[in-house]
Order: structure tokens, then sequence, then C-alpha cells
């Protein structure tokens, strides 16, 4: 699950948790309901699928067995050929705080037949919770991993009843010599009082003080040294593995946080140990992350995108549709982000974020800072687009910026037209022509000269060419030292030497981004305000969505 | 003893099972020797049936988490009930108001919800195994519906075509058409272990021939059975009646052991007389204990009920004429007795005065306690006091009381009497030591079959014609 903050991610998981742990009770109180209404029972309701023979058995749970159809979505009262078998759990919570956890049909709740799961069926689907504390997996405590790893019931009390007693023995022993003085005044008193506590008293461990249970034995390494001192990453790391190696004993994980702890290669590693690669996986797991590498890890039919929404609270979509064209590994960001804007190509992504950097020196924001995201289109209308309408679909808020020169079928613009949310220039304009079009002429000096540095007499070259041979590189300067300006005409020219080949001048991330900070962000004051206008919108449009 | 095959071993198989071949003890050991975690699904067709084999199940100390018994019906009804909305039966059909239409319907119902695989994989998670008991006595619906559950679980299937006698409305499937092309045979038992274990072993071998015979359609001769366990008793119009009240006073070897009483089929009354006129004979009831609910369908806490009420009694019990009893009563009430009302006469008497569900009971316990009197019919006659009681106490008719107290009765299974009168149909399944067979001409090849392998120690048989089994 991925989603911006307070969206829900760990309430789902605690929902999960509360509905399907294997718990007597659980304390509720009045905060746990909406807007401390308790007059509105609380329920927390889960549908269980790829059932074992022992919840799918007519004989215990006939009443309760439903169809669940994966093709709509819906749960269908009774099983039928072709849907999946499920049982419905619900936990409910009234206004008496208690919890009641029991199973859900129609047709039981007609005939007013009510049962829970059997506790060792509940023992079964109880998931395993990997928190930021895991290192009580490493005792035999009460629902702790290796009480489920395990065939048998540990069969230690004798062992431990023994040791006990061993130790209050000796601990009796070797503690007389340093408490002889208080057990004399003891003995002394006594007599003087009349009292008979026997010959001598001694100083024993109690009893009840002493004595052991399972969950006092815990895992140790070989210099005996308790493994709960290992450090959060490898405990979480060690309890992943544990986990899939028994799948089937420990059927749900539950993650919050899967980067808690982890460097980005361990991360990875503890993904693959809760089996995120394998197909079909060997059980189920749900956790919340806010890490790209945990996100570029998983296929996009893994993600779920959570958003708060006014009606329903919080709210679930699969990012399966983000994940034909690659979008989620090359810009895992994005899906983390409050806002993305996807940009034509590395140019337009070069100018927002050369333009930002300048924007930071004087006093503002990052956009990254504001939660939004950058998307490259690779030069491609259709790639844009379907980039897009993907994250527009879960929900995001989606800006397209693209220049003006090639035409767009209208339907394509008019979603992002409606909500405000495309940035173009000129009609006919390519970036370099928008810039050259609308920059101060010093600036637009500078970018030549800049990329005279970058490119060598390459420049020169192209711009001789763009005009036949007409004009040199030269000439644009006498015209700028003789005229205090440059005309329409030469503007036009630099754009068309500046975009001569595909490669282009300027038409890399880092060769955008230098531009951007250092000649067009400085000279915006000073450049043509409809294009002021126009970046001054992206600008708008990002603050505006961010958080 | 050893189990003569492996049930469990079975994937679609079928077990011909003679009479008292071991059937229940190999369903028993084949459970005991399962270690599986799902329970083995045991069907078979009567409540009586389920009664006995969990009775021998439980003896046998098989772990009762290691099996779901249930009859056949019932298990479909239960199949239905829980999956309605598949089903699409109207909820009154669970009732069975009318069994004649209701059972019907319910096997279509559940064979629709089986064959369209709505619950396959629920069945299948749900037994390791099926078997099923008395597969003889299935209707062809029953017997489609069980190739259903092969399909879905490893099964195996007990039966003895020669048994085949329940008169169902509904046509049984055919042995060797139907049962034996669907499943594979897995094994032919040959053990006759009730006769062995009761030491007469000669009349069990004896019977499993008169079986082979008997199945190819050829007669058989009672005075060819082992002397010393068959007795052939010739009947004919002087001296029938007589020798036939004797033959059912047959005294078995030693003091406790029991004696079936097999009558004809279709004269109910002439098994009532032969029970009232042998000493210690009781009537073995059909289960849905008709008189019963008649007698409470049309019994009223009126003065006037009096007379059906001694009636009633009359039929149950021995030395109760209604008819004597009501002029005493009109004597004593007119105060024009010389002799003072016994108890039961005062019991009537009370009734009259002051109707009610208690003094209806009082009155049958007094009449039950009179010197002279016994009681023939006791499956009626304690089902009746049962459902008075019940009555007085419950907020409910007598006539919910009586099949309530029926269907609980059906559900305890029958208590075998020292010696029962019934009819091959009503004391199929049942074994005693001694068999006394009243009408031997009148048997077809199956009853006489299944009559003759009643007693475990002792065959009598009545007949004109010593060569039965003609028709």
């Amino acid at each position: 699950m991925v989603g911006p903050g307070d969206s829900g991610k760990s309430t789902i998981l605690d929902a999960i948790d509360l509905c399907l742990g294997a718990r007597r009770t659980v304390q509720f109180a009045d905060s746990d309901f909406y807007a401390l209404d308790t007059s509105r029972t609380l329920s927390i309701t889960a549908t269980l699928g790829a059932l074992t023979d022992s919840l799918r058995s007519i004989e215990t749970y006939g009443h309760f067995l439903r169809g669940f159809d994966a093709k709509a979505g819906t749960v269908i009262d009774e099983p039928a050929h072709g849907l999946e078998t499920v049982l419905t759990l619900r936990l409910s919570v009234a206004a008496d705080l208690e919890p009641v956890w029991e199973l859900v049909s129609d047709r039981a709740a007609a005939q007013g037949l009510a049962r829970n799961l059997a506790w060792k069926d509940r023992l079964q689907i109880a998931p395993l919770r990997i928190g930021a504390h895991a290192a009580q997996n490493f005792s035999w405590q009460r629902g702790s991993i290796l009480t489920r790893l395990g065939e048998e019931e540990l069969a230690v009390s004798g062992a431990l009843t023994a040791a006990a007693r061993t130790a209050r023995e000796s601990f009796g022993s070797a503690a007389e010599p340093q408490l002889s003085a208080t057990l004399n005044v003891v003995a002394t008193t006594a007599q003087t009082l009349g009292v008979n506590i026997g010959a001598k008293p001694q100083a024993l461990l109690d009893a009840h003080a002493t004595s052991f249970t399972a969950g006092g034995i815990a895992l140790h390494n070989g210099d005996g040294v308790p493994l709960r001192n290992l450090g959060t990453g490898s405990t979480r790391l060690i309890v992943a593995g544990l986990q899939q190696s028994a799948a089937e004993k420990v059927p749900i994980v539950l993650v919050d946080e899967v980067e808690h702890g982890l460097e980005p290669h361990r991360l990875i590693r503890f993904l693959h140990a809760l089996g995120a690669k394998r197909s079909p996986s060997a059980g189920q797991c749900f956790m919340s992350t806010h890490s790209p590498v945990a996100v570029r890890e998983l296929a996009s039919e893994q993600l779920i995108i959570i958003r708060t929404n006014d009606v329903f609270g919080s709210e679930a979509k699969s990012a399966a549709g983000l994940g034909a064209d690659g979008t989620i590994r090359r810009y895992p960001e994005a899906l983390l982000a409050r806002s993305v804007i996807v940009c034509e190509g590395a140019t337009e992504v070069g100018l927002v974020r050369g333009l930002d950097l300048f924007r930071q020196t004087q006093g503002y924001p990052s956009i990254l800072a504001r939660g939004a995201a950058l998307v490259d289109g690779n030069g491609d209308i259709s790639q844009i687009y379907s980039r897009a309408n993907a994250f527009r679909s879960l929900d995001y808020p989606v800006l397209i910026l693209r220049d003006n020169d090639v035409p767009v079928p209208p339907d394509y613009d008019s979603p992002f037209l409606a909500s405000d949310s495309l940035v173009t220039w000129r009609p006919g304009n390519c970036t370099e022509a928008q810039l050259f079009q609308a920059l101060p002429a010093d600036a637009c000096l500078q970018m030549v000269h800049y990329a005279h540095s970058v490119h060598g007499d390459l420049v020169r070259e192209h711009v001789t060419a763009a005009s036949n041979g007409q004009a040199t590189l030269e000439a644009v300067w006498q015209e700028r030292a003789s005229t205090g300006n440059l005309s329409q005409q030469t503007r036009a020219l630099l754009a068309l030497a500046s975009t001569r080949r595909s490669t282009g001048w300027f038409k890399q991330i880092g060769l955008m981004e230098h531009v951007a900070w250092h000649f067009v962000g400085p000279s915006l004051h000073q450049s043509d305000p409809d294009f002021v206008q126009r970046i001054e919108r992206l600008f708008g449009w990002i603050d505006h969505h961010g958080g | 003893m050893e189990a003569e095959c492996q049930l469990l071993a079975a994937t679609r198989g079928v077990v011909t099972a003679p009479a008292g071949c071991g059937k229940t003890h190999l369903i028993g050991s084949a459970l005991r020797s399962y270690t599986g975690t799902k329970p083995v699904l045991i069907l078979t067709h009567t409540n009586a049936g389920v009664a006995a084999m969990r009775d021998r199940l439980q003896r046998a100390s098989v772990d009762t988490r290691k099996y779901r018994l249930s009859t056949i019906d019932g298990w479909l009804m239960r199949l239905i009930a829980t999956f309605p909305a598949r089903s699409g039966h109207a909820p009154k059909l669970l009732d069975v108001r009318s069994p004649k239409n209701d059972y019907p319907e319910i096997r279509q119902r559940a064979l629709a919800l089986l064959s369209a695989g709505h619950v396959s994989d629920v069945i299948r998670s749900s037994y390791a195994h099926l078997i099923v008991d008395e597969y003889q006595d299935c209707s062809v619906t029953q017997h489609r519906i069980m190739q259903h559950l092969t399909a879905l679980l490893p099964s195996c299937v007990l039966g003895d075509p020669m048994q085949a006698i329940f008169n169902f409305s509904e046509p049984v499937a055919h042995w060797d058409n139907e049962v034996r092309s669907h499943f594979q045979e897995h094994a032919y038992l040959t053990t006759p272990w009730r006769w062995r274990n009761a030491g007469a072993e000669p009349l069990g071998q004896w019977l499993l021939h008169v079986r082979g015979q008997l199945a190819q359609g050829r007669p058989i001769d009672i005075r060819q059975g082992p002397s010393k366990h068959v007795t052939w008793i010739a009947t004919d119009a002087q001296q029938g009646a007589q020798r036939r009240l004797q033959a059912a006073s047959t005294k078995p070897a030693v003091g406790d052991h029991r004696v079936l009483v097999i009558g004809d089929a279709m004269r109910v009354e002439s098994r009532h007389m032969m029970a009232a006129s042998t000493p210690g004979a009781v009537v073995v009831e059909a289960v849905d204990l008709k008189e019963l609910v008649a007698f409470a369908e049309k019994f009223t806490l009126t003065s006037a009920s009096t007379e059906m009420l001694l009636t009633f009694a009359e039929r149950m019990l021995t030395h109760s004429s209604a008819n004597d009893m009501l002029r005493r009563i009109e004597t004593l009430s007119a105060g024009r007795a010389r002799k003072p009302a016994n108890s039961a006469e005062q019991a009537a008497l009370d009734f009259m005065a002051t109707p009610s569900w208690d003094a209806a009971v009082k009155v049958l316990l007094a009449l039950h306690e009179q010197p002279q009197s016994r009681v023939v019919r006791p499956a009626i006659f304690f089902a009746a006091i049962k459902a008075l009681r019940r009555t007085q106490t419950c907020q409910e008719t007598f006539v919910e009381s009586a099949i309530a107290v029926r269907e609980e009765s059906r559900l305890f299974g029958r208590p075998l009497p020292k010696r029962g009168v019934g009819s091959t149909l009503l004391l199929k399944g049942l074994e005693a030591e001694v068999a006394v067979i009243l009408e031997g001409d009148n048997l077809d090849r199956l009853n006489l079959y299944v009559a003759m392998t009643r007693g475990s120690m002792q065959l009598v048989v009545c007949s004109e014609d010593p060569v039965l089994g003609r028709h």
C-alpha cells in the first residue's frame, strides 16, 4: 500500500490484524469510534479465500460458505460453480466496547445462526505482524512465529520446573554467607518471641518468583547472546525468512513501513524473503511503504494506492494499470508523490528542474517538498498521454507540460484543459523556440554561449547551416551589440539551429537544467509576460496540489 | 477377526456383503486404522441403521471425529438447507409434511445442486472418503446422487442385492445394470461371521449356499439344512394355527437369548394377535408409529373421549377389554355396583369427571398395572404416555408432542425385544439367536433370504411345503 501520510495505510493493517488475529479479546475505547459516536457500531469485515480444507468443511462452516466472483469483485451469499468458495469474518464493536467476532452470511443471519471460527482455525489464519519490534518473535511467547513453526506443543514444562527448582536450591547455598547477619537477627528475634521457625532460617528464591513459562525461552546465537539484540533490519529479515519457510502455517503477514531499518539492498532481500517475486505467491502479505526502492521492486498489480476520500474515508485502488509501459519501474517516486507532472521529454524535465533550482535560491520550497514528481514522456505524444491518464485514473493530480510544435488531437487534451492541468507554449513553438522567443537578448546569447562551451564549433556550423549560409554566430553577436536586442528573425534562426539534430543543443536533462537554472530563471522578470504567465501557472499548480 | 479387505483403499468400489458376513465390522476396522484429519462420510438408509452403526462404532471405540454418520436423506436435507439459494427449494419442504412427495423432491433438488458443481470443492474439503451402507436399497435418484459424490470422493459402497426388500415408492437402482457398472468389484464377503461367532458355522455356511441357490432362482429345501440348527414344522389347514402358535413360543437354548418371530407381511392384525397370544412376545413397530399419531389426532380432553382412550389401551394391552370397562363404569356411576371400583376403573372415572392429559396417563398406567394385563405394543404404548406427559408440561398440542416423541425414538433407534413379532421389512437389520418364520410359503426369494438370516443359532420354519422360494 502506498499513499500520502494519514491516508489510512496503518489503519488498514491494524484492521486486518484485529479482525483476523487470534485474540480472545481486545481493548476498545470510545476514541476508536468515528467522531466518538459509539451509537454507530464499529465493524471490520474480511473475506477469506484460498480456504484450507478445514475452513471449507460443510460440517463446520456450511451455512457460512460463500462465493467470490473474482471478475466482478463481488461476494455472493452461496458458493457456485466457477466462483471461489470464501468465508466472511466480521469483528464488530458496539457501545459496550466488547469485540464480537463472527462469520457472516445472509442465510445464516436469516435463520438466526451465529458462529465464530473455531479457535484452531483462528490460530491458523492469524496474521504475523512484523512491526518495528519484531524481536518478540525470537522467543516462544504466545503468537510468536516460533510457536507456529513447530508441529508439537513445546514440551518443556518439565524441564523448566526442574530448572527453577535447581535455581532455588543453588541460590540458597550461594547467598547464605552474604545474608548470614540478617538471618541471625531473624533467628534471634523469633527465638526471643517464642515463635518456632525451625533451627535456622534460610534465604531461598521465592517459588512464585522463579516459575518459568515457555515465553521465557528465547533464541540465542552461538555465543549465547540473545538474538533480540540483532539490529532492527536483521531481525525483520530473519522473521520474514522464517515466515516463508512455513507459509502454509502463517498464511498472512502484515508489515508496516517495510523499509524500516533496511538499506535498499537489504530491503530488496526482505521483499524477496516475503515472497514478493514468487508466483503464485506462497502466502499473502499486506505492507505499507514510502520507499521508491520497494515500489520499483514490486509488480504494478502488487501495488495499491490508498488515499483519503471525503465520502468513504480511505479508498484503495490497484496500480495494475501502470504496469504496462514500465512507468512504475522508471518513476517509482511518482507513485509516492502527491501530484505528478508529465513532461514531454528530457528538455521539459530539465526546464522544470532548473527553474525549481533557481526558485530555491530565491527562498521558494522545492517542488519535491511540495510532493510533485516529474515523469518523462520521452517526447512521444502517445506515451505522454498514456502515462498521464494512468496516473489520473488512480486519482493523482496530473499536469502535462508539453511544447506546441506538433498538433495534438483535441480529445487528448480536453480532460486536462478541464482541470486547468495543461501547460504548453504558443502555437508552433517547441521549447527552444519558446525560450529564444520569450527571453531577453542577453539570456539568449548566454544560452548560445553555454551551448558553444558544451558542443564547441558545431554550434557555429549549426547557425550557418540553419540560415543556409546567410548568417553567422558573429552576426548574431553584432546584432545584439548594435541594436541592443535580437530580432524575431534572429531568435527564430537560433531556435532552428539549436534543434537541427535530434540531439539538439539542450536535449538532455542536465543541459536544459543548467540553462533554466542560470539563464531562464534569473531573466524571467524581463521576459515576455505571456511566457512568464505560463511558467507561473505551472508552479502555481504545484503549490496548489502540494501538501 | 481380520478385515477381509481395506475399504478405504477403494477409489470407487463395491463390496457385496451377504447377511452376517462382517460388513459393519469391516467399516469399523477401516475407520480405526484411518489416521487422516478429514472425517469419513458414512451414509445409510434408515435412522435405525444409523443408530445401530453408531452403537457398533462406539463399542469398537472408533474416535467420533473420524467419521460423520447420517441417513442419505438426512444428509441431503442438510446439504440443501445449507445452500438454499442454489437448491431453490421452498423452506417448507424441509418440514417433510408429506414424505411421499417431499423426499423425492429433496433428492431431486440435491441432485441438481451436486450436478451443477456448485459445492464440489466444499464436499472435497469436508470429507476424506465416502462409505454407503445398504446400497441395494438406493433408489435410482439416490444412485445418481452417489455417482456425483463418488466423482468427488474416494468411495466404497456395501450392499447385498439379495436383501433389497425395502418397498420405497421410487424404483431401486438395478444392482447388476446400474450399481455394478458404476462401481468396481472391491470385495465379496464370504465368511459367515455372525454364525461362526455364535458357534453355528454350519448354519451360516448353509445360508450362504441357500443365498446362492435363491440368487439363481432355484428353490430350496428346508429339510436339507443342518438339523442341529434348522427345524421345519409342517403346517396344514387343520393344524396350522396351533403349530404356528407353538413355533412362535419356541424356547431359546439359553435363557437370555432373543427370538424374532416373522409373520405375514400383509396381515398386520394377525401378527398383533400372535404377539398377544404368545407369552412374552411384543410387536416390532414401524418407525412412523402411525397408530400413535392417529390416536393423537383424534383424542381430545372430553368425557366422551374415555371410550377412545380405553379402545386405544385395549389394542396395546392384553386382557383390557374396553367394552367390559365401559359397562363397569356405567354401573359404578349409577351407584349400582356391588364390587367397589378397582384402580383402573377409578382412574377412568376420574378422567371422565375432569379430563386432563395427566388423568389420561393415569388411566393407561392403571390398566397396565392390572394383574393380568401385559403390554403387547410397548413402542406405541409408552410413546403415548410420554407424549401425553409432554403435552401436560409443554406448550404444544398432543399431535405435536406425539410427533416429537416419534422423532426422538426414530433418532435413538428401537430397543431389541426379547421376543419380537414383525414382518421381514420390520425386522430387516435386526438379529437374534432364534428366528421363527410363521408363513414360509408366502415369502418370495428376497424376503425368504432376509427372514432366514435373522437367527444366529436356530431357525424354525413353518410352511406347508418344505421346498420354498419358488416365487
